[in-house]
């Protein structure tokens, strides 16, 4: 958190809201993949997450990365930013892109090079169903990211098969691949002794 | 600028996204409109038992009140509220109106959509609320106050039950939701109005209905109020537990008190937090001589047989005086136990336990002019 962060950023959150948060910020091991979270995905997180997504509330889209955005920034700096992408009627029936809004004034240059074929929404779907999300992903111009340090973004990680699936098909083209989520669900919290330790000493 | 589902004017809650104004006091409230389909034909009302005779007038006279004004029923715990309106409903239905019912909480609205049912056999009644939103057509609507936002403008006439109770009363987001779903008249269904409806009523705006009198023709139980030091209290409840006869509810202000108290005597608790509310409830009902600690979670909307009532902690300003009245209806309710024993333990004589005497006081002196719109 930087001197700007703290007192040069408006925050959309009130203080008591923004206490009840649960803070991670740190490594976390979810199905051997090292991915970097910021909040615990409780039932505060999910209901902001219900009413920016499904509600449509842009405004929210703020809060997710205040106070930390210039440290994210310098945390990831030299990355080039993928975000996790929704379905193409998804996007359409939003009207705007919920990880760019969330990302907002980041510097870090982005790319869109994936594509979600189907449009069926994951958070609705059994754990097994959730893994054919591999067969769904569609890397559109590996071009864009040959040689480059990505940063794979998503908001919320529940299962992990999301990133997963972008995560296999961005693996062969870069450099190097980090991953980073907003939300992570407790249970990926609850075995920190291997995972967290493992993934800090690999961490960034 | 006036949002369209909640009613908002305040520019603070508007936004501006893509172009579109949106409102982010109600942006939240995301499900299909509904659609109500109107009736053809009479509507028969079927009911176990016969209304007493004051509920006849008072029936007749919120239906008459109904087409000029709003309407403000004010009976007291127990005089069957819910009946008194079934006229008004039948009439509406009849003329090819709408007509819907909008109660704060999830529990009674599912109660209510089930009375309904058997209440009015030729119609299609529906409940709405949390879990039961897939079914959106029919021609009467049960409905949680927080949805009805899928209403706008559709209600020809709106019945509002204990529009002074959590968590309806003071929320504008649900006010607006009901304002703007009512495109009529709005028919208030209370025990305890509070003053902006007295208000409305003097200024005749809005026209009161009063019964002061339950079905069984008895006088509302008055609490006896006795002061003592908490742990004295403690005392006193076992000993009246023990010697009163019949189903014991014990009200206490919070959920720790609940469970120390649930504890201390190893008696049965309930609270919003239950995960098994219903079932203790049912268990409590079936149990005559049992004994149930709650916080105010049961004060209002739910009936049982023969219970008397003790309020732990009365003082406690939880308890405010419309929240008292309710709890001391709890008490004497059905016909074949019309008596009932309602005692407050109070560290002092609040305020609200002294309103709550005289209200029940005034009512019982009242009672002899039952129905005096």
């Amino acid at each position: 958190m930087t001197f700007i962060d703290v007192f040069l950023t408006e925050d959309v959150l009130c203080k008591v809201c923004r206490r009840s948060l649960k803070k991670v910020e740190r490594w976390v091991d979810v199905n051997g993949m090292k991915v970097y979270a910021y909040y615990e995905f409780d039932e505060m997180m999910s209901t902001l997450f219900h009413r920016y997504k499904e509600a449509h509330d842009q405004a929210l889209g703020k809060l997710f990365l205040h106070p930390v955005h210039a440290a994210f920034d310098k945390k990831f700096k030299g990355k080039t930013i993928v975000c996790v992408p929704s379905s193409k009627k998804k996007r359409e029936q939003r009207g705007f892109m919920t990880l760019h809004t969330i990302l907002g004034e980041s510097r870090l240059v982005r790319v869109d090079v994936l594509e979600k074929l189907s449009d069926e929404k994951q958070s609705l779907r059994s754990a097994a169903m959730r893994r054919e999300i591999q067969h769904e992903m569609l890397l559109a111009n590996p071009m864009l990211v040959e040689g480059k340090d990505i940063l794979l973004f998503d908001d919320i990680v529940t299962t992990g098969s999301s990133m997963l699936a972008c995560s296999g098909l961005l693996r062969e083209n870069t450099r190097s691949l980090t991953h980073v989520c907003i939300a992570i669900h407790p249970s990926f919290l609850k075995i920190k002794g291997k995972g967290r330790d493992k993934a800090t000493k690999t961490g960034d | 600028m006036e949002c369209m589902r909640c009613g908002n004017r305040s520019k603070r809650y508007f936004a501006v996204y893509q172009g579109k104004t949106v409102c982010r006091r109600c942006i939240g409230f995301t499900g299909d409109i509904a659609d109500i389909q109107a009736n053809s034909g009479e509507v028969s009302i079927h009911l176990p038992f016969r209304l007493s005779e004051t509920q006849r007038k008072a029936s007749k006279t919120i239906y008459q009140a109904s087409l000029l004004k709003d309407v403000l029923v004010n009976a007291v715990c127990g005089a069957g509220k819910t009946e008194l309106v079934y006229e008004t409903i039948a009439k509406t239905l009849e003329a090819s109106k709408t007509i819907g019912l909008a109660i704060a909480r999830k529990q009674v609205v599912l109660q209510l959509a089930k009375r309904l049912t058997g209440a009015f056999p030729g119609i299609r009644v529906q409940a709405i609320c949390e879990g039961h939103t897939n079914i959106l057509d029919a021609q009467l609507f049960v409905v949680t106050t927080h949805q009805l936002y899928r209403f706008p403008r559709m209600f020809d006439c709106l019945i509002l039950d204990e529009p002074d109770a959590f968590p309806y009363v003071g929320d504008e987001l649900l006010e607006g939701f009901a304002r703007m779903a009512c495109r009529g008249r709005m028919i208030y269904l209370t025990a305890t109005p509070d003053r902006e409806m007295l208000r409305r009523v003097k200024k005749q705006e809005m026209v009161e209905v009063m019964v002061n009198v339950r079905p069984h023709g008895y006088p509302l139980p008055v609490p006896s109020i006795r002061c003592a030091p908490y742990f004295i209290q403690l005392i006193l409840v076992k000993r009246w537990v023990e010697k009163t006869k019949g189903r014991k509810l014990v009200f206490v202000p919070t959920i720790r008190q609940a469970v120390f108290i649930a504890r201390l005597f190893k008696w049965k608790q309930v609270s919003a937090k239950s995960k098994d509310l219903q079932e203790k409830i049912d268990e409590f009902a079936n149990n005559e001589d049992g004994v149930l600690i709650c916080t105010t979670v049961l004060e209002r909307g739910v009936t049982f047989e023969n219970a008397q009532v003790c309020v732990v902690m009365a003082q406690h300003p939880v308890f405010n005086e419309a929240s008292l009245v309710q709890i001391a209806g709890r008490a004497g309710r059905s016909p074949r136990y019309p008596k009932g024993e309602v005692l407050f333990l109070c560290g002092y004589k609040s305020r609200s336990c002294l309103n709550c005497m005289n209200i029940l006081l005034r009512s019982n002196k009242d009672a002899s002019f039952a129905s005096t719109p």
